[in-house]
């Protein structure tokens, strides 16, 4: 069993915490949230779920609202969340500024932001993870898309 | 500035990627739950057999009050053929047990008509 979970922690940990750390804002709570589902899944005996990669992402998506429900305000790890793509030209303060419109975002289009940016999911894809209709999930991209162009507009002028 | 070029500005970063000790927390997790359900498993087990020997003994309890209250419902024909029986099955106290279970059974299910009673 230990191989079993080591094999899926391995595949899908790391996705699915940066899903989690988008969604919560908090590196411990987004590693509480995966530490959480993991732990059921092997209670739950993994070997029987068809589609890890599917029940993960539900779970972890569950747990993090589960969480955001429960979180108190003072509490918030104020660790950054985001860290440069190797390579790529490192700026810190647009990196602060994306990372504070990020945060300013309502939860729900933080999401829909996070799967199409960094998870490279379609609409389609995005409208069955979250359960919400296809034009939802685009308006929510749409409101999503143009904050962080006027804080990344804000930093240019 | 188009969504793409917002998008691009955002792929310069990513996400955070978890911790090392997140694997390990993990990993040990699997290896507590593993010996918690070893403990329930063999907790399943003694709790089955308590339950067949609660079982058991409220069969044998049944069996035993019935035959307890078998005699006095005897009658002298009954008791001649709950002797007869018990000699047949070898004529000791484990036969004599068996032929009352055996009897009061074929009472029961009225296989066995009552013996007719003998006029003194």
């Amino acid at each position: 069993m230990s191989e079993e979970i080591a094999r899926l922690y391995d595949a899908y940990a790391a996705g699915l915490y940066r899903y989690a750390l988008m969604l919560l804002g908090d590196r411990a709570l987004a590693e509480d949230a995966i530490h959480q589902v993991f732990s059921r899944m092997v209670a739950a005996a993994s070997s029987r779920i068809d589609r890890p990669d599917h029940y993960l992402r539900r779970a972890v998506r569950n747990e993090c609202y589960t969480l955001l429900r429960r979180r108190r305000d003072d509490a918030v790890d104020d660790r950054p969340l985001l860290e440069p793509v190797d390579g790529a030209s490192v700026d810190h303060d647009e990196r602060l500024a994306i990372e504070a419109a990020l945060r300013e975002l309502p939860v729900d289009q933080r999401e829909v932001l996070t799967l199409k940016v960094y998870e490279g999911l379609t609409f389609r894809e995005i409208a069955e993870v979250t359960d919400a209709p296809l034009n939802t999930v685009a308006s929510r991209y749409r409101y999503a898309i143009d904050k962080m162009r006027a804080a990344l507009d804000v930093r240019i002028r | 500035m188009e969504d793409e070029r917002v998008e691009e500005r955002l792929r310069a970063y990513h996400p955070a990627a978890p911790s090392p000790e997140l694997r390990e927390r993990v990993v040990l997790v699997v290896l507590h739950v593993r010996g918690v359900l070893g403990v329930r498993g063999q907790l399943a087990a003694a709790a089955a057999l308590l339950v067949a020997a609660l079982l058991f003994h409220s069969a044998t309890e049944r069996i035993d009050r019935r035959i307890a209250g078998a005699p006095a419902a005897m009658s002298d024909a009954d008791q001649q053929a709950l002797d007869d029986l018990a000699y047949q099955l070898g004529d000791d106290a484990n036969a004599r047990l068996m032929a009352r279970v055996i009897l009061l059974r074929d009472r029961q299910e009225a296989r066995v008509p009552p013996a007719p009673e003998v006029p003194q």
